[in-house]
């Protein structure tokens, strides 16, 4: 058994591994957070809001740079998103709700 | 044996196929409600929640309008990958909360979300019918763009030999055929196939044109001779269209009562995350792929006009088809795999209709068969109806698209925000909606469909936010004046 409150006592007390549990979706909650903001940071990266409108482009790998930059952006942004999925957490499981 | 006799054997066999599975779905539903009539018994595993999830969200407007805007607008269509991936990154917003709740509470329409959020409030059932309308409407221009397309890409294909009425009306017939004897089951069944034929279609029609070029660099070349335009860093105006772009089809595809209801259909929480995990990189499979097919176009068909770049894929496949007859297959192949998107997204579009009029406008009951029956009848009429107004197609697809999607992102309030904010009113949403839909329509009548690159409607969700957050503030004043 582990308690809720840490050293000083007073809390409840969880079996162990209901508490591991608790720590690691907490941990993964967090983490889903971190990746939702890069895969936000990684949509604005994709506009070219660094180049001028109009200027001509290098070709990089067989397309204009400034695509490239955005599907290099889009790559990340699929692969976050899929880790982000699989740290899900659909509000502790829903098959132990009622049914319908 | 032409494209054009071959597509049409291919199409004749496809569609009987389809009628078998409307049949076999038929004998495999449990009963007539319905959860069973609209949601398959919410027994949908991951790999068929997966393809239905595909081939819905891949339509007529990915395979016909997405090559054409390419086309039109040479390597900034880049943006149409991105917007598609936002759409699975903004389920993030919805699903992990609304679905244990629709699972406990057995909703089977997107109203019953909203009769379960505001049900009881004051202005709740006026908020429900002014969702669903808003979402039929939506639906209904969505179903009239996927009847278009099919039309003119069997047209086109079977070199005249079924005219564009011929196609829209015989589709239109088997559509409601599989989709009244087997529901969402025969529709999830005939997506998975649906969905398996577009990537190999998609991939093999690239593989081709790519080899016709000589890799991505020499198309690139190609490109840039014919329309050096095509390749210049978009100016500020496209890339702030790209942002609204991808604001306006990541939050508004989330909202579509299709989406909404595969996340109730699911079998369990699992499968749902499992699925939309896979889905992420399917923009990367299949919009970028079609968007290299229009870009592959420029140096082929240079000066097509606004209506005629939707044709830019059947052309193509076209010139595929005249260079050998392994090609010809594969380019009927490809034909089909067009076809079965677009069928794939009318006859989730049908049945998501059927079943938000029913229940959300009308307001029978979600557990009742009489419901199930209501809403196969208006499923028919709704068809009636948008196979007239396809007789004579005055837009483009991606323009159908933009229209739909600047409606139902004035949705977003109603189900993105009241699923986490508890205080949010049944009356602060409907201000919202009302004021967002007035901003985004208005000028749309006007002919204003984007200021300064903004759509239109992100404009709208800006004054819907806008009006809710004062209206929401003045009733927390109100009721602290109150005590």
């Amino acid at each position: 058994m582990v308690s809720t409150a840490g050293a000083g006592g007073g809390g409840r007390r969880l079996p162990l591994r209901r508490c591991i549990c608790y720590e690691s979706s907490a941990m993964a909650r967090r983490v889903r957070a971190v990746l939702l903001v890069l895969i936000g940071a990684l949509f604005a990266a994709s506009i070219p809001w660094y180049r001028s409108g109009g200027a001509e482009s290098a070709q990089w790998w067989g397309l204009p740079d400034w695509v490239l930059v955005a599907l290099l952006c889009y790559i990340g942004v699929a692969l976050l998103n899929c880790l982000a999925w699989l740290l899900t957490d659909f509000d502790g499981g829903d098959e132990s709700g009622e049914g319908p | 044996m032409s494209l054009s006799e071959l597509s049409l054997f291919v199409l004749g066999g496809y569609l009987l196929a389809l009628v078998a599975v409307a049949l076999v779905a038929r004998r495999a539903r449990a009963d007539a409600s319905p959860a069973d009539h609209f949601l398959a018994g919410r027994q949908l595993g991951v790999f068929v929640l997966f393809l239905t999830l595909y081939a819905t969200a891949y339509s007529g407007n990915s395979l016909l309008g997405y090559p054409g805007e390419a086309y039109q607008r040479g390597f900034s269509w880049i943006m149409a990958t991105g917007f598609m991936i936002a759409i699975i990154v903004c389920f993030h917003i919805l699903a992990p909360k609304l679905r244990p709740l629709a699972r406990r509470r057995g909703f089977v329409t997107p109203g019953d979300w909203m009769r379960h959020r505001f049900g009881g409030e004051p202005g709740g059932a006026a908020l429900r019918i002014c969702v669903a309308a808003l979402m039929s409407w939506a639906l209904g221009n969505f179903l009239l763009a996927q009847m278009q397309a099919m039309g003119e890409l069997t047209e086109i294909v079977t070199g005249g030999a079924v005219p564009y009425l011929a196609g829209v009306l015989g589709l239109a017939a088997v559509i409601l055929f599989y989709e009244h004897m087997g529901g969402m089951r025969a529709v999830a069944w005939t997506d998975a196939a649906q969905g398996a034929l577009m990537v190999v279609g998609l991939a093999s029609l690239l593989g081709w044109l790519l080899s016709e070029v000589g890799g991505l660099g020499e198309l690139t070349r190609a490109v840039a001779e014919a329309r050096p335009g095509a390749l210049r860093v978009p100016d500020s105006v496209e890339r702030a269209n790209w942002a609204s772009s991808i604001v306006l089809l990541g939050l508004a595809s989330v909202v579509y009562p299709q989406a909404i209801q595969r996340i109730y259909a699911a079998r369990s929480g699992q499968t749902l995350k499992r699925s939309l995990a896979i889905m992420t990189f399917m923009p990367l499979t299949t919009t970028l792929v079609v968007t290299l097919i229009g870009l592959a176009a420029i140096p082929r068909f240079e000066g097509l006009g606004q209506l005629e770049k939707d044709g830019v894929m059947p052309l193509l496949l076209g010139q595929w088809a005249d260079s050998g007859p392994i090609a010809m297959a594969l380019a009927a192949l490809v034909f089909l795999g067009a076809l079965a998107a677009i069928m794939s997204t009318a006859d989730s579009v049908l049945l998501s209709l059927g079943s938000v009029l029913a229940v959300d406008l009308l307001g029978r009951p979600s557990s009742a068969p009489a419901t199930t029956r209501l809403g196969k009848r208006i499923a028919m009429l709704v068809m009636a109806l948008v196979v007239a107004l396809a007789w004579n197609p005055k837009l483009d697809l991606w323009r159908l698209i933009e229209l739909k999607m600047e409606l139902l992102i004035q949705c977003v309030p109603a189900f993105l925000l009241a699923i986490h904010w508890r205080g949010l009113s049944a009356r602060a949403v409907l201000a919202g909606i009302l004021a967002g839909s007035a901003v985004a329509v208005v000028p749309s009548l006007l002919g204003v469909t984007r200021i300064g690159g903004v759509h239109i409607g992100v404009i709208g969700l800006a004054a819907n936010l806008a009006v809710l957050g004062i209206t929401a503030a003045l009733q927390r004043g109100r009721r602290a004046a109150n005590g």
